[in-house]
């Protein structure tokens, strides 16, 4: 496996368990490994375990069993792991974050992940701009600087003149296009769209992956599910996950 | 630097939102009158209900006449008799002398101002009570018509709040700042009234009165026992202890010893102690539901924005908030409107207890009062909050990845 990788996951499994008797097993050994720059596109039909894979990788919900591989030297430079020295970072490189408790994995999220959902989850009372901004609020940055990064965002995805509206006064799209600034803002290390098409007519959709990958170019990972195949075109990689298992 | 725009940000969320936040507002507002109310019937036991429920009054036979009937020595003699038995807690002597003839002058330390039944805090019309030596309360609209003798006073015929009287005497001048005006319901007709310190009444009277007698007006005495205490009986039987010896056994008109030793004294004016105790308990089952039911309700909102917020609250852990971050976050909205609700509730009140012909002055509500519902309807928020946020822990990010 090569160590180019930002992300990398070994044998993976997430079984659910409904009631006493019951479990589902979501995902079974999965290995994926996520280099930055690519899009990977997580295909597959409903159930197959897309977003169980989106979850376990953002670190918003722990496998059962498998590791999940962080490559810190490629991490953002504000981020610092707990208890481990520079160093050892050199050394080791991969951290397996499954390991990691609460707070560690808010800082993973904090600094290297961004996410944009499928009903995009704009903050109702916050302006377009706003809701970009909040990504950067609680971090140490001038005001000045997230205000001058979020308007390049805006031009970027072309909503220069929206910035001053509200979500419920924008189209799918447009929210959609606002989603992904706010996800870009922090200049993360891997983005995780779980279905961002799938409130979207096919045209937007196509729109919006167009700018993704743009976004890709500039060094972040993308990792995205859909069942929609037609999208593959805008993917560097397919995966297919069919029962919990990649399939080739 | 962050925490701010957090805080910012805290307060665009209490602002925009929509109608809800509107109702919350008023029902915060509601809130803060009631507490309020509920809390200053409480705040009645340091004032007004004081000698309603704790003391009882007697007062000197026969002054509205222009001369007293009890001098000074001898209130002084009776306080000292009444204030050596085991029920009483504090006894003051209310005191008075002519200046010429139509200027009277009362005592009234501060500090006993609710025991001086005719002109007590809550009779004030204009202005404040006294609070220190050197102020005046006055009589409203109280005239002075008379020839003050060989003084010489710089009175002008009427006198109001924001004035100042001055003594002259020789090259020693005293100058008594006008506080207030006060309702007086002192039978002396033709007199204008002046209420001041006893240092201060000891003062003019000895160096500008050309030391006109001085008379005793009334006595109040307040009997031991806790207020706060509702079920509790010892200020009931103490004033029914003491109320028949303060008037049978010790003032007897008709005999000669005692009357030269006490003066003529009329009969106590004792309250009803059973009603007042059942008064107590109403009162205070007032403060508790008041004051319950405020926290309850503060509780209650901070659970619910926690709960309303629940998607906003995923959206910021999936963004890495940390958990202080997002309480910030909350706090902030929360504490926004609660402090709305507090100024515009309260200002209703204000505003209300003013056209009703109440001001803030004549102490109906108090700075205590006002901290105290301030510390309940908004203070409460943050320990509220708090509890709240430990619901964070249920409000998963994941279902963010669920599609509405
Ligand atoms: N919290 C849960 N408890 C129990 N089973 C779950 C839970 N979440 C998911 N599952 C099950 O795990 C399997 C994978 O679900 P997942 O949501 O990952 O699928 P998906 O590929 O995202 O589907 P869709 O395209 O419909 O969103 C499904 O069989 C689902 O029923
Ligand atoms: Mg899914």
């Amino acid at each position: 496996m090569s160590s180019n990788a930002i992300l990398r996951c070994e044998k993976v499994t997430k079984i659910y368990r409904r009631g006493r008797s019951e479990s589902v097993h979501a995902l079974k050994d999965i290995d994926l490994e996520i280099r930055p720059g690519e899009i990977i596109m997580i295909a597959g039909p409903s159930g197959s375990g897309k977003t169980t894979l989106l979850n376990v990788l953002s670190g918003l919900d722990k496998p059962t069993k498998g590791k999940i591989l962080f490559n810190v030297a490629k991490a953002s430079e504000k981020f610092k792991v707990k208890g481990l020295d520079e160093e050892t970072i050199k050394k080791q490189k991969f951290i397996d974050i499954t390991q990691w408790d609460e707070k560690q994995l808010t800082e993973y999220r904090r600094y290297n992940v961004g996410f944009i959902f499928q009903a995009w989850e704009l903050i109702p009372t916050l302006k377009a701009i706003e809701n970009v901004e909040s990504s950067l609020y609680p971090l140490d940055i001038p005001i000045g600087e997230i205000r001058d990064r979020a308007k390049k965002l805006f031009r970027k995805v072309q909503l220069f003149d929206k910035e001053n509206a509200f979500p419920d006064q924008l189209s799918g799209g447009e929210q959609q296009r606002v989603a992904i600034c706010r996800a870009l803002i922090k200049e993360p290390k891997i983005v995780f769209a779980d279905e961002p098409t799938g409130n979207l007519d096919s045209e937007t959709g196509e729109q919006i992956l167009r700018q993704m990958k743009l976004i890709s170019r500039e060094g972040a990972a993308v990792v995205l599910s859909t069942h929609n195949l037609e999208l593959r075109k805008f993917a560097d990689r397919v995966i297919r996950l069919h029962d919990g298992q990649i399939t080739y | 630097m962050a925490i701010w725009r957090l805080i910012k940000n805290s307060i665009r969320f209490a602002f925009r939102a929509k109608k809800r936040w509107v109702t919350f507002v008023i029902i915060f507002a509601l809130l803060s009158a009631f507490v309020t109310l509920f809390v200053s019937t409480f705040n009645g036991y340091t004032t007004e209900k004081l000698m309603s429920q704790k003391g009882f009054y007697i007062k000197a036979a026969g002054t509205s006449e222009n001369t007293g009937t009890v001098t000074e020595q001898q209130g002084i003699n009776f306080r000292n008799d009444i204030i050596a038995l085991p029920q009483v807690e504090k006894v003051t002597l209310f005191r008075y002398f002519d200046l010429g003839d139509s200027i009277r002058i009362f005592s009234v330390e501060p500090d006993s101002r609710w025991m001086f039944l005719e002109a007590k805090p809550s009779k004030i019309v204009d202005g404040k009570y006294i609070t220190k030596n050197n102020e005046a309360l006055v009589s409203l609209d109280a005239s002075i018509t008379a020839d003050i003798g060989n003084l010489s006073a710089s009175l002008t015929a009427t006198l109001h709040r924001g004035e100042v009287l001055s003594f002259k005497k020789d090259n020693n001048e005293l100058d008594i700042a006008i506080v207030g005006e006060i309702e007086d319901t002192i039978n002396a007709p033709g007199k204008f009234k002046l209420f001041v310190s006893d240092t201060t009444f000891d003062q003019i009277q000895e160096y500008y009165s050309d030391n006109s007698p001085v008379f005793c007006y009334s006595i109040a005495i307040l009997v031991k026992g806790d207020l706060f205490k509702p079920f509790n009986h010892d200020i009931k039987n103490n004033i029914e202890a003491l109320s028949p010896q303060t008037s049978i056994i010790w003032i007897n008109p008709d005999d000669p010893v005692e009357t030269s030793q006490y003066g003529v004294w009329g009969e106590p004016i004792v309250p009803d102690a059973r009603a007042s105790e059942k008064q107590r308990l109403t009162d205070f089952l007032y403060f508790f539901v008041g004051i319950l039911g405020g926290m309850v309700l503060v509780l209650l909102y901070n659970a619910l924005i926690v709960w309303f917020r629940k998607r906003e609250i995923a959206v910021l852990r999936a963004m890495g908030y940390k958990k202080r971050e997002i309480r910030i976050n909350l706090l902030g909205e929360s504490l926004t409107i609660s402090l709305l609700g507090f100024i515009i509730g309260l200002s209703a009140m204000l505003i209300y207890f003013w056209t009703q012909g109440f001001t803030f002055t004549n102490q109906v509500i108090t700075p205590l009062t006002l901290l105290m519902s301030f510390g309940i309807v908004v203070g409460l928020s943050i320990p509220g909050l708090l509890i709240a946020s430990v619901s964070f822990t249920r409000v998963n990010p994941i279902l963010l990845f669920k599609a509405r």
